[in-house]
């Protein structure tokens, strides 16, 4: 899968299991502000991405993703990484 | 705001003043003493005293007169509560009966190996059923916000020991998400109330005893989303010295979309909350605007 495939499968995963508008989709966007995550829902998003991606995601993971660009770039990241290895 | 504040109104002096009486002279005096607080509360404490009204008056339908008096009867046992979970978590000889009924649904899940949640309110006493839940020969787990006062929970703990379970905070570093995930891979069962929630959480609407009410949406989300049985556990005061448990059978919510999951979870859980409530109608310890929209 490409990058630009993986963040289409992001983004209609966003769109499906987080309830987000499509217009809320933006690069730049806070994601917890655009997702609007509480603390438990981030539960939700480890399950999402270990079900849609199959790689396992530990809760520092998230430290360093502010925005939804770096939430893209997390995960198209582990996702080389996996095809790699 | 219809949110709980997340602050108890107990002070570090008061547990100190009852865990005193509790030691020296056992449970009977610190009730008799208890007997004056909640006379305080009921006469002075009119922020909670009003809720109260609300609930037993407009949601029970009590006439005035007999909700003032379930008003006083609500602190007492709220404090009666309060003292029994010291005692029993201070080791202290205090002979509690216990009836418990759905153990067999607890312990079918503890068997099935994949973890469980169990859900509970704000209604009865639930230290003690978690006190009891020791004896299902697995690690509870109970998440929650960190509502109570440092120096209350730091002095609690040197009279009490070290808990019974292991507490999963849900805090901003997002440890619980780890924690959660590792207790149920090892075939623990996870404890949570999913009758309060905090300014800034989701929330989830449901009819309770006749007018709508908000609900922490985290609860139900994670009871549709982790793919584990849930049962709904409750554990109320009968007489001075026994106790009633409850369990319900175990419920998978994996039928259907998220939303759907999530809000058939949160109808079970008013369902069954609310059968409880009817049962014992004095044990509702939610001192705030339940209702408030």
């Amino acid at each position: 899968m490409t990058n630009e495939q993986l963040i289409e499968k992001i983004n209609s995963l966003l769109i499906e299991e987080f309830e987000v508008n499509a217009d809320q989709i933006i690069p730049g966007a806070n994601l917890k502000e655009a997702l609007e995550l509480d603390s438990l829902d981030y539960i939700d998003m480890v399950v999402v991405l270990e079900h849609h991606f199959g790689f396992k995601v530990k809760p520092e993971d998230f430290a360093g993703i502010e925005t939804l660009q770096d939430f893209y770039d997390y995960v198209t990241n582990r996702m080389n990484t996996k095809a790699l290895v | 705001m219809a949110s709980w504040e997340g602050r108890s109104k107990a002070t570090p002096l008061g547990y100190r003043i009852f865990v005193g009486i509790l030691k020296i002279f056992g449970l009977q005096p610190a009730y008799a003493l208890l007997r004056v607080v909640a006379l305080y509360y009921f006469l002075f404490s009119m922020e909670s005293t009003s809720h109260l009204y609300q609930y037993f008056h407009r949601r029970l339908g009590y006439p005035k007169w007999k909700a003032f008096g379930s008003i006083y009867r609500n602190y007492f046992v709220f404090g009666q509560t309060l003292i029994d979970k010291v005692a029993v978590m201070a080791g202290l000889r205090v002979p509690f009966t216990y009836d418990f009924e759905g153990e067999h649904y607890l312990r079918q899940i503890v068997a099935e190996g994949k973890g469980g949640m169990l859900l509970s309110a704000h209604i009865g006493n639930w230290e003690i059923a978690g006190h009891l839940l020791k004896r299902l020969d697995t690690t509870i787990n109970v998440v929650m916000y960190d509502g109570e006062q440092e120096q209350i929970k730091a002095y609690l703990e040197s009279v009490t020991g070290s808990r019974n379970f292991n507490l999963i905070l849900i805090g901003e570093n997002l440890s619980h998400i780890y924690a959660i995930n590792e207790a149920l891979a090892k075939n623990e069962l996870v404890c949570m109330h999913a009758d309060r929630f905090l300014e800034g959480n989701k929330t989830l609407s449901a009819t309770l005893l006749g007018a709508p009410a908000r609900f922490p949406a985290g609860p139900f989300l994670l009871a549709s989303v982790l793919n584990v049985p849930v049962s709904y556990v409750y554990a109320f005061k009968e007489t001075s010295r026994h106790y009633h448990l409850y369990a319900s059978e175990p419920a998978w919510y994996n039928q259907g979309s998220k939303q759907e999951r999530k809000e058939k979870a949160l109808t079970d859980f008013v369902a069954a909350t609310e059968k409880r409530i009817h049962q014992y109608p004095v044990q509702w310890f939610n001192y705030y605007d339940f209702w408030k929209q």
